[in-house]
């Protein structure tokens, strides 16, 4: 019995031991789909994955505030097909709920941003040495300009914003963040920028840069394909332009805007020049026009990035044709006088911004090269979040405020061409600090900027300002931010610009009316009194979207 | 036969042997009778004997016997040839009644009547002839086990679940053993083969089934975390004999197809293009340039193309065959023994072009290594070749959707201007290229003739394992098991070549390429010990301990593209570089588990069980604990055995039970619980990105259930019933905590909700005419199950929205997975009456005449969203079978009924056949459709693009689908008299299934399961119906 027992016990523990070899690591499972957090970051290549990663998210957000600022701005109403979603946004409705309206997408930017930061710290830790300085902060830069053009988009949607500097590694109460209004978003977004973060004990700002086509190809000469890669991450320069603006630190404007006039040199001085792409302005939204997008995101239908821009503008089928341009908005483009005197935006209206298709309206500016059948339902759109023309917007506004209206006005209107002194090759007063690419490159033509209304052949405006100026400096100032209202109306329609500015400006003249009169007029009669009534009051400007922050 | 007399010999030698020195006492002379259930009449010869004596005695002619025994205790047992023996402890009487339960009783298994743990069994003799199987054997014949066979699609699985669903994340369907091993397939449905969703034990047939046991007592915990929906164990049919036998067993079938759904006819349909087009097209030459067939001009250039009256479902099916051929060869010696099969299988569909093909191969032996010691191992391979065609709401490529909404109008095939058919198909579009509006649907025959939907796989499944008795008592058991599954599905949807299907891809692909390659893999190993310990006469003790654990890895990976050059060209190399898409998934994992348990049994009048198992699972976060502890106890009283019932001779037995049972569920994504990240492209490169927010602390869900039972076999054994209450409750069921948006993510999974299920399971047995030549019994399955959430742990109710607008809930009081939508109120006679409503849409378009009157809910005169409400429980109120089986010497008729009553269905096909949106042919109910002021009816107006969503999901498309279908009718004949000198005997029979279905549901069958999702319950989504089968089969013995 004994022996037995002894055979039996034999056995078990033999069994045990063999079975239970490496049982430490039995329950810990390590799929090769998923990678877990305690292995990441483990290498450089790792370090550049996750700031794709970021980049990823900021693409799958990139195209959300275009819709959203089209339905609530002067552009978009809704079809008979748009779902109620959008029908509560176009109404200004006091409950708004649904995918489209919720903010989670650019927090899940801030969230892979944070995350990111994190990893980068561990990483940094752990391989001191492994990485150079200018590497890791282009990267860390890179990752707080993600986080700041997020929240930048929270503010100008949403009025407000939970700021979130950790990267929730586990579900937590939010009560003890602060909730930031615009203003403070604003300032907090150029401290982030400024001062940035501190890594492995050294603290480093958000200004870092990092030449993605030299880091992906190197030893390749630049090509178009290649030069997209320095885009996908919006540099600082029209970040703090932009930020500026909304602060209003008007001279910090103009000295951002020059130096992304100017970056790059020959590679890239965005001009505000459009014959280098065959003279269409429409260029700008169907291929990447390196003088032009500053900030933007390429697609690819195969590798299942899309956006939304073809489903919800195209009218041809399987397109869902959830939105068209208002009829007020494309009446604008119709009045604009051109230069040669005749009516109507030959760049940019009829046929470029809006089309009829089908019989019906149609925003064509994005969707013009999807109307083949291969093409079609390819929801593969490119986006610029910024170009040129932004920043020269951007810089008239600011030149206005420092009441450098000249300046304003010819970048505006027609361009500097004729303040360039061709035999000493400067610009002559008061343009003698820009760049002189602005008139040519060794790759351009010369007079290579033309203005804002020059490129789309339009008569100037605001001539009178500086011909017969105020006795009020004010009364000028308003008078250009009209016209910057109007412009970037045309120039910007359907890109979410034109309701941010229109609000900026409504803002720094605290006439809401700015903004309302040029909003309500896309609604039909019976609503127009009460979508003014409502936009009269600046708290509604903004989505009311619940954050749940009581959870 | 011959085993059971081996084995009583051996268990009468033991008992003389254990009793040789109790001669010379004072003696105590005990009497008593066996009879047998037919009538109670005496049992002749029936063999006696007691653990007091080393003799035995006969009974007399009238069934009666004396025994002189020691002392008035022990136990006396009888037994007699064709009855299972019976034991009977003497406690001091001195009469005893025996009524022998004879081997033929139906639905019987020795120790029934004494069990203490709630399990059922069912052996081989009590499965259907006809059953090919193991879900369609067991199909609500298990009380508590509903089991609903998903579809008619050869090789399409049994969806089951018991005692209600009790979570979100994991699994609902019972652990399945199979000899002794865990068994995990992949219960994913296809990636790539719409609607379909494999049998995962298609590697067994019914034949190959010794018996089949369901575990919902203390024995399902020693599972642990695999137990909450209980255990399912199956016991594949092994060498008990040592006489080479050879049986050779066959089934040949005819299956038919089911009448099918009412559609439009020619004339009808013509009208319904007439009405529908004019709500789409500002003019009548506009609608007559779409439609010609509209002209009244019966000679119009075009009149061949549409003089024709195609009954299109008709035309995509067929009477189908069915053969299954098996060999079995058992045998052995005292050493080694074996159990060897060889299957074939050929199943066609009643959709023209589907089938399924089987071999395969089992071999189950036992080999005696020494005395003590013995091998054991258990194999089966199967390989598996399945024609299959798409299911679900795919329009385009569902044969069954397409057959319904194709225009009559239309030939199958090509004609030319004489009216002459072609052999080529109808393409559906014109010369141009253009697909024809009036020609909008794939052209079925096409799609059943020219497509390629296939899956072929294989099974490996075994396991070896040692048994080493240490002593008589004690048992050391080691197993190690392997499963392997590899599973290979491509689909071709032509249209380039051949322009006879609608393009899929968004219209974009004129064909399409799709190719899935899922592997499943288990490894399994097990260590066991029980001991047995009789203390004395009076108290008996089992003790069993146990470690095992389970590694389980899924691997899928599929791609799809589009636009090969040429029909002819059918992979994934051909396909252009725009539209390739890939896609996959990986899951790992482990399970562990220690148990022990410890039976207790007093004088056979109690029973007393307690069971623990230590468990733990790699789905648990990294930061919960890692293993769980899941305890059961239970209690039985044997009251048959007490001196106030065992004098009764109409009471042979009755038995009461409880158990309190402690299991879970761990059966949920080991990633769930981890700080992990995703892999998202960026233009080319790779992107990692977070997954989730974290929750570390994730841990199994916890169920405890009760359950009381009672057991009664009454008259004779000529009435059974066995009957429990239940009542569990499942904590810490993992759901998606809904976050703010500032986490970036909707939800965080956390053990939150607690969910309730009750209910009351009767099986039970009654033989109306009980004879040894002949019987009549009927008997009858029934269960209920009330499933209730009772906490979401605050958090909102959970809405899971699909595609076309249908929702289910789940919130806090009601059931899990309720339909969640509007509520329809007929449709508006008039204008008026609409505009006194006043209601509008979420557009401010308001409603009409002919419009459908939607609840408003809110009551804000607005119909929208907000105004949805629950409409409905997929959940049968009750469900189960029952059976006739009547017998005259050797023939036998047997049918077999199941039934569900309560479940609502949400009719998917019905809504796209009602819905007249487009131009597509519609069910002959739209015929009723509103057309006319005042019109009273229940069909609302036609309008193109149904711009008022009057086929919103709602209660319109809800419909109680109870039923009660004859599952299977079977006359057989067996036969033991050997003929043409080596059939030895065997069996043969006939059988029908489906052949009845009561039902008031509109859909083509009211017994469906999309998948093995539990949520897609009551989603009728298009799948084949099961059609009527006819076999004759037989079972020879050589």
């Amino acid at each position: 019995m004994k022996r037995k027992f002894r055979i039996g016990v034999g056995i078990l523990s033999c069994l045990l031991l063999v079975l239970g070899t490496a049982c430490s690591d039995y329950f810990e499972v390590n799929p090769d789909d998923v990678l877990y957090e305690k292995d990441y970051p483990s290498s450089i290549t790792e370090l550049y994955s996750g700031y794709m990663g970021i980049a990823s998210k900021v693409q799958e957000v990139a195209d959300r505030a275009m819709i959203l600022e089209g339905i609530r701005g002067d552009f978009l109403e809704p079809t008979e097909h748009a779902p109620s979603e959008i029908l509560a946004l176009y109404n200004y409705q006091e409950d708004i709920a649904g995918e489209l309206a919720n903010p989670r997408a650019y927090y899940a930017v801030v969230l892979n941003a944070n995350d990111y930061l994190l990893h980068v710290e561990q990483f940094m830790t752990r391989n001191p040495a492994s990485v150079d300085r200018a590497t890791i902060e282009a990267l860390v830069g890179g990752a707080l300009r993600y986080k700041v053009w997020a929240y930048l988009m929270l503010a100008k949607l949403y009025g407000k914003a939970v700021w979130v500097d950790e990267p929730m590694v586990a579900y937590s109460s939010l009560k003890d963040l602060p909730v930031l209004d615009f203003d403070d978003l604003i300032a907090r977004c150029i401290a982030v920028i400024e001062d940035g973060v501190e890594i492995n004990g050294r603290r480093m700002n958000g200004k870092g840069k990092i030449r993605w086509s030299s880091v992906l190809f190197p030893g390749v000469g630049d090509s178009p394909a290649n030069l997209q890669w320095n885009r996908i991450c919006p540099d600082p320069e029209p970040l703090l332009a932009e930020l500026y603006l909304f602060a209003g630190y008007y001279p910090q404007v103009v000295e951002q805007c020059v130096a992304i006039i100017q970056q790059g040199g020959e590679e890239s001085s965005f001009q505000l020049n459009k014959s280098e792409w065959g003279g269409e302005w429409i260029n700008f939204f169907r291929d990447f026009v390196r003088k032009e997008a500053i900030f933007m995101f390429t697609y690819d239908y195969n590798l299942k990035q899309t956006n939304r821009l073809v489903p919800y503008f195209s009218n041809q089928g399987p397109n869902l044709y959830y939105l068209r341009p208002a009829e007020s908005a494309m009446q604008r483009f119709r009045v604009q006088q051109r230069s040669d005197g005749t009516l109507g935006d030959p760049s940019r209206g009829e046929g470029k911004t809006f089309a009829r298709a089908n019989g019906q309206w149609v925003v064509n500016k994005f969707i013009s090269n999807h109307a083949a059948d291969d093409r079609v339902y390819r929801a593969d759109v490119i986006i610029n979040l910024y170009r040129a023309a932004d920043v020269y917007l951007w810089l008239v506004e600011a030149l206005g405020q420092m009441g450098r209206f000249e300046e304003a006005l010819v970048f505006l209107n027609g361009g500097i061409e004729t303040y360039f002194n061709t035999t000493e090759g400067v610009f002559m007063a008061p343009f003698e600090n820009y760049p002189t690419t602005l008139y040519r490159t060794s790759s351009t033509s010369e007079g290579a900027n033309q203005g804002l209304r020059g490129r789309s052949l339009l008569a100037k405006v605001g001539e009178e300002i500086l011909r017969d100026p105020s006795d009020d400096l004010t009364a000028d100032q308003r008078k250009l931010d009209e016209l910057i209202v109007e412009e970037t109306i045309l120039e910007s329609a359907g890109e979410a610009k034109a309701l941010f500015t229109m609000q900026r400006i409504a803002r720094r003249w605290n006439d809401p009316s700015i903004l309302a009169d040029r909003v309500s007029a896309k609604y039909p009669e019976s609503m127009r009194s009460v979508i003014r009534s409502k936009l009269m009051q600046p708290e509604n400007w903004f989505i009311p979207f619940d954050l749940g922050l009581d959870q | 036969m011959r085993i059971h007399s081996i084995g009583f010999g051996i268990w009468v030698g033991t008992l003389l042997l254990l009793s040789a020195g109790m001669y010379g006492q004072n003696s105590v002379q005990v009497t008593g009778v066996v009879r047998s259930p037919f009538d109670g009449g005496p049992v002749v010869n029936a063999v006696v004997t007691a653990t007091s004596l080393t003799t035995s005695v006969e009974t007399d002619s009238t069934g009666s016997f004396t025994l002189e025994l020691p002392a008035a205790e022990g136990s006396v047992r009888a037994w007699a040839e064709g009855f299972y023996p019976d034991e009977q402890r003497v406690d001091g009487a001195t009469t005893l009644l025996f009524v022998l339960i004879p081997q033929s009783k139906i639905n019987y298994q020795p120790g029934q009547l004494a069990k203490a743990t709630n399990v059922y069994s069912l052996k081989r003799s009590d499965l259907s002839e006809g059953a090919l199987w193991v879900g369609q054997s067991i199909q609500n014949r298990i009380p508590g086990l509903q089991v609903v066979n998903q579809s008619g699609m050869p090789g399409e699985g049994y969806t089951i679940q018991a005692r209600g669903i009790k979570s979100f994340a994991g699994t609902n369907a019972p652990l399945v053993v199979v000899d002794g091993m865990p068994f995990f397939p992949d219960y994913s449905a296809s990636k790539v083969i719409g609607g379909y969703s494999s049998d995962v034990l298609k590697l067994f047939s019914s034949s190959d089934v010794k018996r089949i046991s369901f575990l919902q007592g203390a024995e399902a915990s020693v599972y642990g975390s695999l137990g909450a929906g209980g255990v399912l164990l199956i016991e594949t049919d092994d060498a008990a004999d040592l006489e080479t036998r050879v049986e050779y067993s066959a089934r040949f079938g005819l299956a038919l197809r089911s009448k099918g759904l009412p559609v439009l006819n020619r004339a009808d349909y013509r009208e319904f293009i007439g009405r529908t087009a004019l709500t789409r097209y500002d003019d009548m030459a506009e609608v007559l340039q779409e439609f010609p067939f509209l002209k009244d001009d019966p000679n119009y250039y075009y009149n061949f193309l549409y003089n024709n009256a195609t009954d299109w479902q008709k035309e995509i099916s067929r009477p189908a065959s069915i053969m299954d051929n098996n060999v079995r060869i058992k045998g052995g010696d005292a050493i080694a023994k074996y159990n060897l099969a060889f299957g074939f299988l050929d199943e066609r569909g009643v959709v023209d072009n589907t089938s399924l093909t089987r071999y395969t191969m089992k071999l189950n032996a036992n080999i005696n290594v020494s005395q003590h010691l013995e091998l054991y191992a258990h194999t089966a391979l199967a390989y598996y070749n399945n024609k299959l065609q798409e299911q679900g709401l795919n329009r385009e490529t569902n044969p069954l959707l397409a057959a319904l909404f194709k225009s009559p109008l239309l030939h199958p095939n090509q004609k030319d201007f004489n009216n002459n058919v072609l052999p080529a198909l109808a393409p559906i579009r014109d010369a141009s290229g253009n697909i024809s509006v009036n020609n909008a649907v794939s052209n079925p025959v096409a799609l059943v003739e020219q497509s390629q939907v296939e899956s072929q796989a294989y099974d490996v499944l075994m396991n070896l394992g040692l048994r080493y008795s240490v002593t008589s008592d004690w048992t050391l058991n080691g197993m190690l098991g392997l499963y392997q599954n590899y599973n290979r599905e491509n689909v071709f949807f032509p249209g380039l070549t051949e322009r006879t299907l609608m393009p899929l891809m968004e219209g974009l692909a004129d064909n399409t390429v799709r190719l899935g390659i899922g592997e499943t893999s288990n490894l399994f190993y097990r260590i066991t010990s029980d001991y047995k310990l009789r203390l004395d006469d009076v108290h008996r003790l089992s003790l069993s301990g146990g470690w095992q654990g389970l590694q389980s890895r899924r691997e899928y990976d599929s791609g799809s593209g589009r636009n090969t050059s040429s029909d002819f060209y059918r992979t994934l190399g051909n396909v252009s570089s725009i539209g390739r898409l890939f896609d996959g998934y990986i899951n790992e994992w482990n399970w562990m588990n220690a148990y022990a348990g410890l039976t207790y049994l007093y004088k056979d009048l109690a029973t007393a069980g307690l069971v623990a198992s230590l468990d733990g699972s790699s789905s648990s976060g990294p930061k919960a604990p890692r293993f769980g502890f899941f305890p059961a106890v239970n209690v039985a009283w044997h009251l048959k055995n007490t001196s106030y019932f065992k004098p009764l001779a109409w009471m042979n037995g009755l038995n009461i039970r409880a158990e309190a049972v402690g299991t879970g569920n761990s059966t949920f994504s080991s990633s769930m619980g981890q700080y992990y990240y995703n892999n998202q492209v960026f233009r080319q490169l790779s992107g990692i990105v977070r997954a989730n927010i974290p929750n570390t602390q994730l841990e199994w869900e916890k169920s405890l259930s009760f359950n009381v039972g009672l057991d009664a076999s009454l008259f004779n054994h000529r009435l059974d019933v066995s009957v429990d209450f239940y009542r569990s409750r499942s904590s810490d069921v993992i759901i998606g905590r809904m976050v703010s948006p500032v986490f970036g993510f909707a939800s965080v999974m956390d053990n939150l909700a607690e969910i309730e299920n009750q209910g009351l399971e009767f099986s039970g047995q009654y033989y109306l005419l009980h004879q040894r030549d002949y019987h009549w019994v009927v008997g009858a399955v029934f269960s209920t199950n009330k499933n209730r959430i009772l906490s979401l742990g605050g958090e909102a109710p959970i809405l899971q929205e699909f595609a076309d607008g249908s929702a289910l809930i789940s919130r806090e009081g009601g059931p899990v997975y309720s339909f969640y939508g509007h509520r329809a109120q007929g449709v508006y006679v008039t204008d008026n009456d609409a505009s006194s409503d006043g209601y509008k849409d979420f557009a401010g378009r308001s409603f009409q005449g002919g419009d459908m009157r939607f609840l408003d809910v809110n009551v804000d005169d607005v119909i929208d969203e907000k105004d949805r409400q629950v409409i409905g429980d997929p959940n049968p109120d009750f469900f189960g079978s029952f059976f006739s089986s009547l017998r005259y010497r050797d023939f036998e008729l047997h049918a077999d009924f199941i039934y569900s009553y309560g479940n609502t269905a949400y009719n998917a096909v019905r809504r796209e056949g009602e819905a007249m949106k487009d131009f597509k042919n519609q069910l002959s109910s739209v015929g009723r459709a509103w057309y006319y002021e005042g019109q009273e009816t229940d069909v609302p107006r036609a309008v193109y693009g149904d711009p008022m969503g009057n086929s919103r999901f709602s209660t319109r498309w809800l419909e109680d689908a109870s039923f009660l279908k004859m599952r299977e009718l079977t006359l057989s004949y067996d036969f033991s008299n050997e003929f043409l000198s080596f059939v030895k005997g065997g069996r043969i029979y006939v059988s029908g299934e489906n052949l009845f279905v009561w039902t008031d549901y509109l859909g083509a069958d009211p017994e469906f399961f999309y998948s093995y999702n539990s949520a897609m319950q009551g989603f009728d989504l298009g799948k084949v119906p099961h059609p009527r089968t006819y076999k004759i089969g037989f079972r020879l013995q050589f």
